[in-house]
């Protein structure tokens, strides 16, 4: 969830989106990833969701048989 | 849950379990008892020194642990402050401009004047800029001063715009040294802004006059042009409740027994009187007055714009600031509880203050008629312009509705729009709607809706508040 903020605050205060993700770790205590950016343009984007909160709702991070999954409901 | 009609449209949940105090829900028509909105009426009663009931307004839906459409009034000493209860756009609100223009005069010029409010008014994902970066400093004279900021640099359409503003368009108390520098990192920039989603900025016709009186007290007459702004505190507001629920969830386990007892965590909340419940509620009044200075920016720049298309003097066009009104915050108030005057802190999330006539906290040019409330409904139908009542007072701690209330997920409203041109079918219509994201007409589309009507129906039928006028969209600007 703090991955997801961090991203979020980056759009809103630098106009940058997450554009490409390697994931460096991944277990119970969080995870560590490489994300690579792209500028926000009005042009291409315009039509995309404006996220504007992570919010805690039903949100999930648990494994099962050995991989990840994660649930976040978005406030539009 | 055991529901009961207590009259009319007004129906009562049996308290149980942790529930304080009973539910109050105004419907249209008989609530359904699986609706989980109702589910979190129960919820809300559960608050720590909640008040009489925990209230549901007829255009109620869910939300982020308190309903959308929710009122709950707590004791300010013993009570709980919860930003769950406020939502995540503080003070995200309505504001109204009167104007003197004829709607039959500027039919012929309604693309021009959309356009140019569409060029001055930033909107859309990312909308910022609409006047230079602010500095810290700045910032803080934006938190504690909200629209008189505004109107003191300039942004104004009348002096006395902010006297005609719930709480006279700045809420005391605002603590900016409480809102991070996350969160005035996202504001910034945003003053003047729109933003996306249901947010819009309409030119409308007075369709219909209710009450000619109060009409005229307002300042409204039949076929002149109106404005309407829906907007509220940005990514400031977001990131002040977004911190303030980080820092309570982990928080609520400290406060006692009644805390731990809460049903959801996004009820997360702090008493009033605690240092955190203290500094959310300073940092929610300064997000607050950042959304009144933003509405109040944006006045004076569709004023101008409106009057550049029509190349019209300010005289001629006459705008004036109706009202202003938050759908989103928690606010002290004193009210009459069990017959004596006590300080309470009301949550409104989507309900609209209503005071009735006669209280001073109503601007004096309304005082005799009762605090104008402003109705939004949907891009294609309607808005109402209503006044608050003796009754409003008495029953739901002066509170009102706020809106339509969606019928349609946006995904749903997507599919339903497929392979229609929601702007071609409105212009058919007479009304020019202008958006930045090409989904977002789909989205907001009028079926999307319910039909305000009926909730504002419901509100006169009980006295709540009372019908001044309808007002029609001639021309929309969306995010």
């Amino acid at each position: 969830m703090a991955l997801l903020r961090e991203l979020l605050f980056r759009f809103a205060t630098e106009r940058i989106l997450p554009g490409a993700c390697e994931v460096v770790r991944l277990d119970a205590q969080g995870a560590e990833v490489v994300v690579g950016f792209g500028s926000f343009d009005l042009g291409r984007h315009a039509d995309g969701l404006d996220i504007k909160a992570v919010t805690r709702h039903q949100a999930r991070f648990e494994e099962a048989d050995g991989r990840w999954r994660a649930q976040f409901v978005f406030d539009i | 849950m055991k529901l009961r009609r207590i009259q009319g449209d007004l129906w009562e949940i049996e308290r149980e379990g942790g529930m304080k105090v009973p539910g109050r829900v105004y419907s249209v028509g008989p609530p359904v008892p699986d609706d989980p909105a109702l589910r979190q009426v129960c919820n809300v009663a559960y608050l720590p020194g909640i008040l009489r009931f925990s209230l549901a307004m007829p255009d109620i839906h869910w939300g982020y642990g308190f309903p959308i459409g929710g009122v709950a009034a707590v004791d300010v000493e013993h009570g709980a402050i919860s930003p769950g209860g406020v939502g995540y756009d503080i003070n995200c609100g309505v504001r109204l401009i009167s104007t003197q223009l004829d709607a039959g005069a500027i039919v012929g010029r309604l693309h021009t004047v959309t356009a140019q409010l569409f060029r001055d008014v930033p909107t859309g994902v990312g909308a910022s800029h609409a006047i230079p970066r602010l500095s810290d400093e700045e910032l803080d004279g934006v938190l504690v001063g909200g629209a008189r900021w505004a109107v003191k640099r300039g942004f104004a359409v009348s002096s006395d715009d902010a006297d005609r503003c719930e709480e006279g368009g700045r809420l005391a108390g605002a603590d900016p040294s409480a809102v991070s520098p996350r969160a005035r990192l996202r504001g910034a920039d945003q003053v003047g802004t729109l933003g996306s989603g249901n947010h819009f900025l309409e030119v409308d016709r007075v369709a219909e006059i209710h009450d000619a009186a109060a009409a005229e007290v307002f300042g409204l007459y039949p076929g002149r042009v109106a404005i309407q702004i829906h907007s509220g505190s940005r990514g400031l507001g977001y990131q002040v409740c977004d911190e303030a629920l980080a820092t309570l969830s982990s928080l609520r386990a400290d406060f006692g027994e009644d805390y731990r007892a809460l049903p959801d965590p996004q009820l997360a909340c702090a008493p009033v009187q605690s240092e955190p419940g203290r500094a959310y509620l300073g940092a929610m009044q300064a997000a607050a007055n950042f959304a009144w200075a933003n509405r109040q920016v944006m006045t004076a720049l569709a004023v101008r714009a409106l009057t550049r298309a029509l190349g019209a003097s300010e005289g001629e066009v006459g705008a004036c600031v109706l009202y202003d009104v938050c759908h989103n915050v928690a606010k002290l108030e004193t009210h009459l509880v069990d017959g004596q005057p006590r300080q309470v802190l009301v949550h409104r999330k989507g309900a609209t203050r209503a005071f009735g006539p006669g209280d001073e906290r109503v601007p004096a040019p309304y005082r005799a008629v009762g605090q104008p409330v402003l109705i939004p409904g949907d891009m294609g139908r309607y808005s109402f312009v209503l006044a608050g009542t003796a009754r409003a007072m008495e029953e739901t701690f002066g509170s009102s509705c706020h809106g339509a209330g969606r019928l349609l997920s946006r995904g749903q409203a997507l599919k339903a729009a497929r392979g229609r041109s929601i702007a071609r079918e409105l212009s058919a219509r007479g009304i020019e709607v202008l958006s930045r994201g090409k989904k977002t007409l789909g989205e907001e589309m009028s079926e999307a809706y319910k039909d305000v009507a009926d909730v504002v129906g419901v509100m006169a039928r009980a006295g709540i508040t009372r019908p001044i006028a309808r007002l029609e969209p001639m021309g929309v600007i969306k995010g």
